[in-house]
């Protein structure tokens, strides 16, 4: 008669933070305790929300195409500045190509980009660390070698070289990407499998006869897929700053084809004199990386405060 | 313990509650007691009941931001420390007030080493030349019967087993010599043959220092053999308090009838236990009447309308019940 | 109980579990054993319940997870109706796990949080491809009833449910298979004491109503002899007294028995008569004493306890115990 009661006499009640991952988002009142998380971040959900959408619809929302140069047009500045033209909101470039249309297409690429390197290396990340942590010993060290291996890989040279033997194009970006993200995806989730393991519903599942793929697919990772979601978040703006700089560097997407990486690489000889070509697509940028980031640390707190030391 | 004792701690009408967006979760809810100089008065309950709260509320030590008392007095020592600033409360306790929590492991910190932590404790109380304090560290450490304390202050809490963890918790409380110690569970995470050494120190130090002991507790073995008196704790209420003796030969709430009764014994018959059917009212939505008329065989229409007052059963025994006397 | 008719369905036959100590993970070096378990030997019959009891390190955790073929023993073997079960692999492996199913200490840990409770229920009965759909629910359901749940509880989750209900859907769980032996580690002790008395009942009205076997690993000597028709005592990974249940509560013979006996402090006041306090831990598993492995906290120490180990031998028919005393 005497270990009962180990878990905490705080207030009675507090919900269990495992909810299932969007009753947990939606159900706002619903959630843990006294709760000292932050408001709801409406600002970047709504730039997150725009951009989306831009990129969705951007065939019937640019004025323009984005690559169709008309040269008597070049350089001009936004419209609302001396010798801007209504007809271009946001100016042209040096071939007369208009910036927001280009900018709109370009959104289509960043995010697009995006989402396939994040399911690439977030799910590669994921399977390696659930099969890491849960299979464990040799596996699990051979496994965590490589992961620090690929701490000290140098993706911008890899990517580079990508480019080089694969040509540039959509596919190189998004493996180079990927091979920048998984190691950091693995390494959080084999945690947090680490911590699972432990629990006792997960050796109850071996004693029920559940297989060790079953373990892991039914049982590890549905209780893993919150930090997945959370992870997936914090790294969109790694993503869009890895596509920005490998297009600026030339390995990326190759031109006419607008992305804002590339908009930046091609309007910095001339930021003397016609900032606005470089410098719109870098406050988009800067826009929608710190907006995402501000949901990304809202959506942490909300659903795993475990996450906030990382 | 003669009705002569001088009480030490009077906690008179206790109410704490914690604040949440959902409600108010009403954790102690009207909690009178009295802790006379020199006596261990034990609180009883299950998790959820309100005990450690209680001695949170007194120790004000409450979780920040979520639990406030709202109403009632402690007074200690013939003052009400609910009016004392928080810099006031630092100095009581460890001198006049100090706890030992339930699990060691979180109570001490991994990266000091035990003499550091003992240290600490003891230049606070009376600030002395380093030699003199380890000279004080190695002697409190033998106190509770540490062997080789020489050896031991150099080491860090991680090399000790639990045992002499807690014991090592258990020399930081009393090294302020403080006339009130709040046992919150303390023997709870130790192995039983451990249990029982841990209790026997703490009975050993009581009796050396005079000094009163709270022990909160779940266990009604723990309370026979430690404690003078007892009160029965309930969702928030304390619904028994007596001399342990008659409250385990007679005891007077059906609640703590229940409760002994649905303890499996270790002589007689073993038959079926008799259990207590369904579970603790919701704090945050609390019955108009008794808060255990739910769960209570003897229930009546009158102990669904109104809270019983408190009776008087015996010279030093009182319970809440409508029906003391008639059942 | 005449031994000789009963049939034996579990046999465990001087099993030993050592775990190698070892240092670095890809090219590793034995350090040393931890002789977690050391020639352990013992029966249990159909539809009886054995009780196993020790303190924290004294091997039950690690038997119960041979039982339950979750760890493969060093040396010696576990018969199933005399059917060896390591070495088990694909049909005969999960045919074994119908067989003998658990139930764990901690009702928070042991449910996936993100499963409803008849997901959780139906579990083995989905590996085995027991039925359809439908006929699964149906079993769900029927199951939910016998633990004293209700159906339509099948849809929610595990927090919804409260500690003692958790508790029921685990044993639930563990009943899908219509198991011959359950494993109950720790069955009571994470529950509040009123709810331990309900979860004591029904696992008895269970155990007549479908004649399963329990092995019953706790450290509360009034809860194994409350559920149990055999004991067995443990120290440090041996046996050092095994008997039929009422008589070992009538004649306790081992020291370490007693002393366990003295730690369970009844809920009766004023009990101080001859009890064993032991001084100090429980030695360390890596590097335990030679001859009896008691023999550093025995009260009753002769010389050739530290030289000679005692063998576990009957001093009445049925009742054995390891111990120099008794030779």
């Amino acid at each position: 008669m005497a270990v009962a009661e180990q878990h905490p006499p705080a207030a009675p009640e507090i919900p269990e933070p495992h909810q299932s991952f969007w009753r947990s988002l939606l159900n706002v009142r619903s959630s843990a305790g006294v709760r000292r998380t932050a408001r709801v971040p409406w600002i970047p959900i709504v730039i997150i929300s725009v951009i989306v959408i831009m990129a969705v619809f951007a065939p019937l929302l640019a004025p323009y195409s984005p690559i169709d140069q008309t040269l008597r047009d070049k350089l001009l500045p936004p419209a609302w500045m001396e010798g801007g033209k209504d007809r271009y909101l946001l100016g042209t470039d040096q071939f007369g190509r208009d910036i927001l249309s280009r900018l709109i297409y370009g959104a289509r690429v960043s995010l697009l980009v995006a989402l396939l390197a994040l399911t690439a290396g977030g799910g590669v990340g994921l399977v390696i660390g659930v099969v890491s942590g849960y299979v464990g010993g040799k596996v699990d060290a051979v496994l965590m070698r490589l992961v620090d291996a690929a701490f000290t890989f140098p993706a911008i040279l890899f990517a580079l070289l990508l480019a080089v033997t694969m040509g540039q194009g959509i596919g190189t970006l998004v493996i180079a990407i990927s091979l920048l993200l998984w190691a950091g995806f693995a390494r959080v989730i084999r945690g947090e499998v680490l911590a699972l393991r432990q629990r006792d519903f997960v050796q109850l599942a071996r004693v029920r006869g559940c297989s060790s793929l079953r373990i892991m697919a039914t049982h590890i990772v549905p209780n893993v897929l919150n930090t997945f979601m959370v992870l997936v978040t914090l790294n969109i703006g790694v993503v869009i700053i890895a596509e920005a700089s490998l297009s600026f560097l030339g390995a990326g997407i190759p031109p006419p084809t607008p992305t804002w990486g590339l908009m930046i690489s091609e309007g910095r000889g001339r930021i003397a004199e016609a900032w606005w070509v470089a410098l719109i697509p870098g406050i988009a940028i800067t826009l929608l990386v710190l907006s995402v980031n501000l949901f990304g640390d809202w959506l942490r707190d909300r659903l795993d405060p475990r996450l906030r030391q990382l | 313990m003669s009705d002569s004792a001088e009480t030490i701690l009077d906690v008179r009408d206790l109410h704490t509650h914690f604040f949440l967006r959902r409600g108010v979760v009403k954790a102690v809810d009207g909690v009178s007691f009295t802790l006379r100089k020199g006596e261990v008065l034990g609180l009883v309950g299950e998790s959820g009941c309100g005990k450690s709260l209680t001695a949170l509320s007194v120790m004000r030590l409450l979780p920040k931001g979520a639990a406030r008392t709202v109403q009632g007095e402690i007074v200690l020592d013939g003052e009400n420390i609910l009016k004392r600033t928080p810099s006031q409360m630092r100095e009581i306790r460890g001198r006049k007030i100090s706890m030992v929590l339930q699990d060691p492991q979180t109570s001490l910190n991994p990266v000091f080493t035990i003499g550091d932590q003992l240290r600490e404790a003891l230049v606070r109380r009376a600030p002395a030349k380093l030699k003199e304090i380890i000279k004080q560290a190695v002697a409190a450490l033998r106190r509770v019967d540490i062997a080789a304390p020489e050896q031991r202050i150099g080491q860090y809490p991680h090399q000790m087993s639990g045992g002499m963890k807690q014991r090592v918790v258990g020399a930081i409380a009393i090294s302020g010599e403080p006339e009130v110690l709040i046992a919150d569970e303390p023997t709870t995470a130790l192995d039983v043959t451990i249990q029982l050494q841990y209790l026997k120190l703490l009975k050993r130090l009581q009796r050396e220092n005079g000094m009163a002991i709270l022990f909160i507790t779940h266990d009604f073995g723990v309370v026979a053999r430690m404690c003078d008196r007892v009160a029965v704790m309930y969702a928030g209420r304390i619904v028994e308090c007596g001399p342990v003796k008659q409250i385990f030969e007679a005891p007077s709430h059906p609640y703590t009838r229940a409760l002994i009764a649905s303890v499996p014994k270790m002589t007689g018959t073993r038959g079926r236990l008799t259990a207590i059917d369904g579970q603790p009212p919701s704090l945050m939505n609390l019955p108009a009447g008794c808060r255990f008329a739910s769960r209570c065989a003897h229930v009546e229409p009158r102990c669904l309308e109104a809270y019983p007052g408190t009776t008087q059963i015996g010279a030093d025994h009182t319970a809440d019940c409508w029906k003391i006397g008639s059942i | 109980m005449s031994a000789a008719a009963e049939k034996q369905l579990l046999r465990v036959a001087n099993v030993r579990k050592y775990f190698a100590f070892t240092k670095g993970i890809l090219f590793s070096r034995t350090l040393g054993h931890v002789k977690a378990v050391d020639d352990i030997s013992f029966e249990i019959r159909a539809g009886e319940t054995l009780g196993l009891v020790g303190e924290s390190g004294c091997g039950k955790t690690t038997i119960s997870r041979m039982i339950l073929n979750l760890e493969e023993p060093t040396e010696g073997y576990i018969l199933l109706d005399d059917e060896p079960i390591h070495g088990l692999e694909g049909e005969a492996l999960k045919a074994y796990r119908t067989k003998v199913q658990a139930v764990f200490q901690d009702p928070w840990s042991s449910l996936n949080p993100r499963m409803t409770a008849g997901r959780i229920i139906a579990e083995s009965l989905i590996v085995t491809k027991w039925g359809d759909k439908d006929k699964i629910a149906a079993r769900v359901a029927e199951l939910l009833k016998q633990v004293g749940l209700r159906p339509d509880q099948a849809q929610q989750y595990p927090h919804e449910f409260s500690g003692g209900q958790r508790q029921r859907v685990a044993l639930a769980a563990a009943l899908a298979s219509s198991p011959k032996l359950i494993v109950l580690d720790e069955p009571v002790s994470a529950l509040d004491v009123s709810i331990r008395a309900q979860m004591m009942n029904l696992l008895k009205d269970i155990q007549a109503e479908r004649n399963v076997a329990y092995l019953l690993v706790a450290h509360d000597l009034a809860t194994v002899r409350h559920m149990s028709d055999h004991t067995v005592v443990m120290y440090l990974g041996k046996i050092v007294e095994k008997a039929p249940t009422q008589a070992l509560f009538d004649d306790v013979r081992h020291p370490y028995t007693k002393a366990l006996f003295s730690a369970v402090l009844i809920a009766r006041a004023n009990q101080e008569d001859e009890e064993i306090v032991l001084q100090g831990e429980v030695p360390s598993p890596l590097n335990p004493p030679s001859g009896c492995r008691f023999h550093t906290r025995c009260p009753y120490v002769m010389p050739r306890c530290s030289q000679e180990e005692p063998k576990l031998r009957d001093v009445t028919p049925g009742h054995a115990v390891a111990c120099h005393l008794f030779d």
